[in-house]
């Protein structure tokens, strides 16, 4: 049994939901401590997802970061050798995917050399009668990136856990290519 | 010109920032090039080799895959206290196996080893082998 650690770093617009994904996805099944950080707003939440058909896991070190610290440049420094990024927006907000490209170049940026996996995150599903982006669009933006598209509901807890399964589960692939790599 | 970082002679690794059941770091104490310890995610990681006794050290091979930021550090402690930095290496990018010599300027006594792997060149880094060689 292996068990791999990840950096996952949390990441879009303000009021978005990042928090509150992070805490719906945490708060279901074991419960790790959650530790904040004063001085940069950024809180790291820990979560172990199994790997679906092996006896494998990835502890999940979820950074979320808070409000205006986003634009400091004390956070990028949380932000090195990331594992895998979650980037969200909200689907009563254009604005909030607009801003994605940026959001995603800032994280990328820490390593470009390395490839990791990415999940787009479309939060604010229940929402039905304020959805003014629709799925085509962040499916769209997300193929043109390299990320998976999911849609959630923090609110609700629906289908919360799916992006994170995806990348935990990406994660363990990268992991099995090195092995592979290095018995060869 | 003997290599002193081996299980058989007395080498061991007490402490390990990564622990991989299926690669595991006496792999790297083993002797075969083709073994080797997987760390899983993360950095920096840290490995230290503890060899028998203090021994005059002349120079320290690694052979690895996807290390950038290479810290090495030694003590003579017996309890592999009061650390002091030996060498600093940025390797380079390798799509194998990355091979580095590094020659001490003199036979420096070394009882342990501190390796600090910084940063890599992928998501999770190998140590193949280690070769410390006494004069
Ligand atoms: N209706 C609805 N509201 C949500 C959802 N997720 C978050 N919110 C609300 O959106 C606001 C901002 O959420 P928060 O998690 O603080 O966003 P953050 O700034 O990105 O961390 C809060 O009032 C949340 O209650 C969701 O899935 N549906
Ligand atoms: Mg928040």
């Amino acid at each position: 049994m292996v068990l791999l650690r990840a950096k996952c770093i949390l990441i879009g617009n303000s009021k978005v939901g990042k928090t509150a994904l992070a805490q719906t996805f945490h708060s279901e099944g074991t419960h790790f401590p959650k530790s904040y950080s004063l001085t940069t707003g950024v809180s790291t939440c820990v979560k172990t997802v199994q790997i679906p058909d092996t006896p494998h896991s990835v502890e999940m070190y979820i950074l979320d970061s808070s409000g205006n610290e986003l634009y400091s440049d004390l956070v990028v420094h949380y932000w090195e050798n990331p594992s895998m990024v979650a980037l969200v927006y909200d689907v009563t907000d254009p604005q909030s995917l607009a801003s994605c490209p940026m959001w995603l170049e800032k994280v990328r940026s820490q390593k470009p050399e390395i490839a990791f996996p990415g999940a787009l995150i479309a939060n604010k599903s229940d929402l039905t009668n304020r959805w003014v982006v629709n799925s085509e669009e962040g499916r769209r933006f997300a193929d043109g990136k390299g990320l998976a598209y999911f849609e959630t509901s923090a609110k609700d807890s629906i289908d919360v856990d799916a992006p994170f399964l995806y990348l935990a589960t990406e994660y363990y692939k990268l992991y099995e290519d090195r092995v592979r790599g290095l018995i060869n | 010109m003997t290599n002193v970082a081996l299980l058989q002679k007395g080498a061991r690794i007490p402490l390990c920032t990564a622990n991989n059941e299926e690669h595991p770091a006496a792999n790297i104490l083993d002797g075969n090039n083709s073994t080797f310890w997987l760390s899983t995610g993360l950095f920096p990681q840290e490995i230290i080799i503890s060899l028998s006794q203090s021994s005059l050290v002349t120079s320290i091979s690694i052979l690895c895959s996807h290390v950038k930021e290479l810290l090495i550090e030694k003590s003579v402690n017996e309890d592999a206290g009061d650390l002091e930095n030996l060498l600093r290496s940025e390797l380079e990018f390798q799509e194998t196996l990355q091979k580095q010599e590094f020659k001490l300027s003199s036979p420096t006594l070394i009882r342990h080893i501190k390796l600090i792997i910084q940063s890599g060149y992928d998501h999770f880094v190998s140590i193949n082998s280690v070769t410390v060689v006494t004069s």
